[in-house]
């Protein structure tokens, strides 16, 4: 992770997108989901889509009908996939076992 | 304690009670309505956010059934933060700009000063090398030099000039002196004037 270092914040937000890779991620359920605060995961956010780890778009809804308006959605890319679990299992390689849901991590 | 004393105290307590129920029982209400003014609040002092922030509090409150009053204060707390972080990219992007831009300039005139100075003495040196003298031009040249020396003594001229020169460096001490004295013997002799 040349220009990002692994923060435990930035290995949450990760681990958060790895959990379900191929599912779109939101602004605040992911505030929820890993307990990071805006302050930290929209420049966080910033930085992972400009890696070109994550990709974003708005929300593919009729805003009148659903009477509220479109979220920005993020979604793992594949490169993001595939590095985003390497730094995760190194970080957590560090704390103590890898965790069960890396099953694509096999080491090295 | 008097009996309106307790009356008073029984009130407040009642009173209490009821906006806590009311509060407890309308919470779903208050709190989603806090939670959206909050996150307006957030949406004016970091604007790129706004938008992103109300649709994802709207959608939580609609599709998921909560207040997210908590996510909106954090939003509140942070947008300062947010939006001097932006500031602060914006201003070092543009001077970054700015600086490339001079330094770029500063860098293309030493270079093109070097490049000429360069070229020019590259030159100067293969003219030189191009017009290089002969040995019989020097011998030549060296020649001429001397015959203009020769032409150009003159041992009685020399002569007269190192007189001049010599009685001149006597003669103006010597006029400095004596003109001395006579201020100081006036001086000394006022009366030496008048008389």
């Amino acid at each position: 992770m040349a220009s990002m270092p692994p923060t435990k914040s930035s290995v949450k937000v990760l681990a958060a997108f790895l959990e379900k890779p191929r599912d779109e991620q939101y602004g605040f359920g992911l505030m929820k989901s890993t307990g990071v605060k805006s302050g930290s995961l929209y420049p966080m956010l910033e930085r992972l889509e400009r890696l070109g780890w994550i990709e974003s778009h708005d929300e593919c809804i009729d805003e009148q009908a659903e009477g509220r308006p479109r979220r920005r959605l993020y979604r793992l890319t594949g490169l993001g996939e595939r590095v985003g679990r390497r730094v995760v299992a190194d970080f957590y390689h560090d704390l103590g076992p890898i965790p069960e849901w890396l099953p694509g991590y096999e080491g090295g | 304690m008097s009996l309106l004393g307790l009356v008073w105290l029984g009130l407040v307590a009642l009173l209490g009670l009821i906006v806590k129920l009311a509060l407890e029982k309308e919470y779903a209400f208050w709190a989603s309505a806090l939670a959206r003014l909050l996150v307006k609040v957030a949406g004016v002092v970091c604007r790129t956010r706004s938008r992103e922030w109300l649709a994802d509090l709207l959608y939580m409150q609609k599709v998921g059934r909560e207040s997210g009053l908590l996510l909106a204060a954090t939003c509140l707390i942070s947008s300062p933060v947010l939006r001097l972080r932006q500031a602060a990219i914006a201003s070092s992007t543009s001077w970054a700009r700015r600086l490339g831009a001079v330094l770029g300039g500063v860098i293309v005139v030493l270079g093109s000063v070097v490049a000429a100075a360069t070229l020019v003495l590259a030159l100067s040196s293969f003219t030189n090398l191009l017009n290089r003298p002969t040995e019989g031009a020097r011998a030549e040249a060296a020649a001429r030099q001397q015959a203009a020396l020769d032409a150009a003594w003159r041992p009685w001229t020399t002569a007269a000039e190192n007189l001049a020169v010599v009685s001149l460096c006597l003669a103006v001490p010597a006029g400095i002196a004596l003109t001395g004295a006579a201020v100081i013997g006036r001086l000394r002799d006022p009366s030496a004037g008048s008389r």
